[in-house]
């Protein structure tokens, strides 16, 4: 077997020509897309990374507000529970004081009252006593004890 | 003149009369005739009424008097 040294030569050739259409034509534009495809894939992956931090950030910033919102919340409820209950100590304070008032007024209507009546019963026992005493001495007085009384008033006057 | 009255629990003697004349000048300041009315019901004593005013000296008057300086 010889080695035609032109046929060689002519397929070195052709091997360099198709080398440089197919470097041209195909592997440059090839490789272009792949480094394309994969700068976007790292753009992208960068983004989701930053998109991720944000999220995260965002969520974290959620959470404090929360906490936050929880404690002022709770601030408020105490503060609001602190005030409901003065006000209802201030109320039932106000209440007993006017119920008090109230006894001590009736207390007093009462032993008003009862001083009139008392005095009004005494009035009328001291009257019926007269009463009975007057009768009692216009049946017990004789006429002569009468003239005898009557003569010694005259006497003194 | 006024018209003297008074009140006892029988009808007085003059002499009396005349002390009850007596008493209703000195004490309420009245002179004139004097009418008896009997009330028994003043007990004892004497009420004399003269010019408007009155001078209860019975013992009707006396409790009375009494009652009211008791309430």
């Amino acid at each position: 077997m010889e080695i035609n040294i032109w046929q060689v030569l002519f397929q070195a050739f052709n091997f360099g020509v198709i080398f440089l259409v197919l470097n041209k034509v195909l592997y440059k534009p090839v490789t272009k897309l792949l480094d394309d495809r994969a700068k976007k894939i790292n753009e992208s992956m960068a983004l989701a990374e930053k998109n991720t931090k944000i999220v995260e950030e965002a969520d974290k910033l959620k959470k404090a507000e929360i906490a936050k919102a929880r404690k002022e919340a709770m601030t408020i409820i105490r503060t609001a529970e602190a005030d409901a209950k003065k006000a209802s100590d201030l109320l039932i304070e106000k209440a007993k004081l006017k119920a008090k008032e109230e006894a001590a007024r009736i207390l007093a209507n009462a032993d008003s009252e009862l001083a009139t009546k008392k005095k009004d019963m005494e009035a009328q026992v001291v009257e019926l006593a007269v009463a009975m005493a007057q009768k009692a001495l216009m049946q017990a007085v004789t006429q002569a004890e009468a003239e005898k009384i009557t003569k010694s008033i005259l006497a003194d006057k | 003149m006024d018209t003297i009255t008074v009140v006892s629990s029988y009808k007085l003697k003059p002499a009396e009369l005349s002390s009850v004349a007596k008493i209703a000048q000195k004490q309420l300041g009245s002179s004139g005739d004097i009418t008896n009315i009997v009330d028994k019901s003043i007990i004892a004593g004497i009420k004399i009424v003269a010019g408007g005013r009155e001078l209860d000296l019975s013992m009707h008057g006396a409790i009375s008097r009494l009652g009211t300086a008791l309430t």
